[in-house]
This record gives structure tokens, sequence and C-alpha cells, in this order.
């Protein structure tokens, strides 16, 4: 199997991005996948809480590998038991690795102050993959524009767009297709997050996909279980039946398809 | 319907005025709204010749009903997916100005309102009239955004850096 990097954006915060991410990746990983997931949220990161990854145990962050101090390698932790028994019933070769971003505030306002060279970044996409032999490399990236978010997009296999259906967000969204479309992105989908019950699906679905010129990959309803979770685990293993699991399940096939 | 109206007189049935909203959780914001007077039955479902259509995969073509009887307004399942309250599964639920109750254990969640108590505050609709707007796109705003980020020499670099990256390093589907 060949790899493949997939980033994960929304113009705005709040999508579910991170929670979609995790769950991304571990359905990947339930299909016997080696995966691997990066935060480059480096301004706000978040989405090794959802992997249960404690701050004792993160004694290298991407932080570290920006600025020269350990290899990507170095930064990166095996999650895979945060899936649970699930993960270890499937397939010995699943796994789930996750380079986390610092959650030190001196690295944060590091990175805001001086910045860091993107190119290292990309470089750093390329080795974990052929370090930790990755199927799949997922990328959280920060919300809005910045350079390492475009930089991240325009290198991706696909560029998976999640946002929820409300009016800031869709004019937002269509400003990051806009400019996906100039960097060349290949692959561009589009995850509907936190539909409100009453919403008309398939106007929904057809609204987005007209405006957008671009598929919606899944719509995900807009769940009390999902909330009440929040980054408490990883939400399709805590429950795989769930609705929100089987549309991800659905994205999971189609990232599949095109390896 | 009509043996009951006679019973109980024309005037209060017309005072007996109810709003229904679609709520994210039990204190969370309205997103849709129906409100009816005058009514002592409203059929709630997926399809459309219910009072209250909601398109959600989680609800029945004809979930519940509601009911207004001896005084008393009540939510009824007639799905086997029930009405919730408080987590618990019920076939017939008294109904009470501010309660929130939800379609099955996955479906959305609804706020009764009934006018006696005297805090509805939307104005008068069409029985069964939806609040809810479609999304549209300001094309102009669109434009001059990505144009703002797009002309720029930043821009320019990074869509140049992209290229340089993708071609030092194909990506394993293009390569095959």
């Amino acid at each position: 199997m060949s790899s493949k990097t997939i980033s994960i954006h929304s113009f705005r915060g709040g999508t579910g991005k991170s929670s979609i991410t995790a769950s991304l990746a571990a359905l990947l990983a339930l299909e016997g996948c080696r995966v691997g997931v990066i935060d480059t949220d480096i301004h706000s990161p978040g989405i090794h809480v959802i992997f249960g990854l404690l701050e004792q145990r993160v004694t290298l962050a991407l932080n570290d590998y920006l600025w020269g101090r350990c290899s990507i390698k170095e930064a990166s932790y095996d999650v895979t038991d945060s899936l649970g028994r699930l993960a270890a019933g499937r397939s010995a070769d699943a796994r789930v690795f996750l380079i986390p971003s610092s959650i030190k505030t001196g690295e944060i306002a590091r990175v805001l102050r001086e910045g860091f060279d993107v190119r290292l970044l990309t470089d750093g996409f390329r080795q974990i993959v052929e370090e930790l032999q990755l199927d799949f490399l997922l990328i959280d990236t920060h919300p809005g524009v910045n350079e390492e978010t475009l930089l991240s997009m325009a290198v991706s296999d696909r560029l998976l767009l999640v946002l929820r259906p409300d009016h800031q967000d869709f004019q937002g969204t269509a400003v990051t297709v806009e400019l996906a479309r100039r960097l060349e992105v290949p692959d561009l989908h589009v995850i509907i997050n936190k539909v409100p019950a009453g919403t008309d699906w398939e106007r929904l679905r057809s609204d987005v996909e007209t405006a957008y010129q671009a598929p919606v990959a899944a719509m995900l309803p807009l769940n009390e279980e999902v909330a009440q979770l929040a980054s408490a685990g990883v939400f399709a293993t805590r429950h795989p039946g769930h609705p929100f699991t089987t549309s991800l399940r659905q994205v999971v096939r189609n990232i599949g398809a095109h390896v | 319907m009509l043996a009951t109206m006679l019973r109980r007189g024309v005037c209060e049935i017309l005072m007996n005025r109810i709003v229904l909203y679609l709520v994210e959780s039990e204190s969370g914001p309205p997103l849709q709204y129906w409100s009816f007077s005058g009514e002592t039955l409203l059929g709630i479902g997926r399809s459309i010749d219910n009072e209250i259509v909601i398109l959600s995969p989680y609800v029945s073509r004809g979930h519940a009903y509601l009911s207004f009887e001896n005084g008393g307004w009540s939510a009824n399942a007639i799905s086997e997916l029930g009405v919730l309250h408080h987590g618990r599964k019920h076939t017939r639920l008294s109904l009470h100005h501010g309660m929130v109750f939800r379609l099955g254990p996955h479906g959305p969640m609804l706020k009764f309102s009934s006018d006696s108590a005297g805090d509805t505050e939307i104005e008068t609709e069409q029985p069964g009239q939806s609040g809810a707007t479609a999304l549209t796109l300001d094309p102009v705003r669109l434009r001059s955004e990505v144009h703002a980020i797009a002309g720029t020499d930043f821009f320019q670099r990074l869509s140049q850096t992209a290229r340089e990256i993708r071609q030092a390093t194909p990506s394993p589907s293009t390569t095959l």
C-alpha cells in the first residue's frame, strides 16, 4: 500500500475537526493501517487530549523538531492503546502514532514570536511517513489560512474541509476552497459536521456541492453524545455503532479506495 | 377532533397557543421553531404530512404526535424509538412549559412552550411554518477576500514553494 497524506482543515475553530481527525485515524487503524496524526495546530494544540496522551509523557514535541532539537520520529508517540480493546482485537499491524505540538506556553509563544521554517515541517511529513512506515498521515491543521496550513494543504494528497452549516463557516470555507484550488490541491472533499436535526440533508449537500464544486464526503449530525464525550476519548472507538461513526467509516472507505 | 372542540368551547382552544423549538441542548439556543394556535393534534415526523416535519435520519416518518386533552398537552410516541425525557423512554409524556424532550435515543431535542405561561417570544407564524434559513454565498465578498490573499507576494511565493516541494517529493499516488 502506498502512503497517503491527508490534511484536515476548518476555516474556524469549534467545527469538531480534531474529533473527526482522531476518529478517522482510529477507523483507518481498525482496517489494519499504520496511521500517523500530526498536530500542526501549534498555536492551540488539542488533539493529544483526545488520544489520552498525558503531558508528562510528552518529553519532545513537534516544536522540538522544528527547532532542530530532535528528529520527528523522536517526537512521535504510539497512542494505539487509546483505541481500547477494539483495536487490539483487529490486526497486529494497526497502529496510531501521534506527533503532538507542545502545550508549554513558552514554546507556543516562541512559535508565535519567531515563526519557523515551513519547509522543515513538510520535510517532517515525508520523514515520519518513511520512518514509521505509515500508510496514512493525517495533518490536524490550525484553523484559518496561515502559511504552514496552506503549505500543509498544498503538499497533501487530499484535503478534507470540515464546516458547520452556518453562514460564517459557509462563506469562510468558500475562501479556503478557492485558495486550495490555486495551490493545486489535488483532491478536495468537504465534511459537514454538527448538522442540526430539522435540516434538509439533501438540500444542504447540494447547496454545498454546488457552491464549492467539491464532493461532500460526509454529513455528521449535531449530536449530544459527541458533545458529551468532548475530548475525553476517541468517539469512533467508544461508539462504534453510532451514526456519527458509521458516516465517518464511509469517508475511510472512500479514502481507502483511492490508495 | 370536532367533538373535543365543542366540549371545551372554541375560545379556550383559540387561546391555546404553543411553540415547539428545535434545540441543540437543554439550555441551547433554538435552531428552528413551529408555532400553533387552536390546534389539538399535531403530528411530528419525517414525512411531509406531519405538522412538524423534521428531516432527520433519526426520526421516524410518523414519529409521535402532540395532543391536547383535559386541559393539558402530551407527547405520544408512534415510533418504537419513543419519546425521551431525561434519558427515559416514554410512550406518553405530559408536557409542561419549558420542558425538553427528545425524539428517539439519537434524535433531535424539542422544547415545548405554552402560551399560558406567557413567555413565548416569537410572533405568530403560519401553522407549521419553519424559522430556519438556507445557506447562501456572498460572491462579491468571496472574490475580494480571495483576491486579498491570493494576490499577495506571500501567496505567490507559497504557491511556488508548494510546487517545488511536490516536484522534489512526488506523492506516491502520482508515481504509481
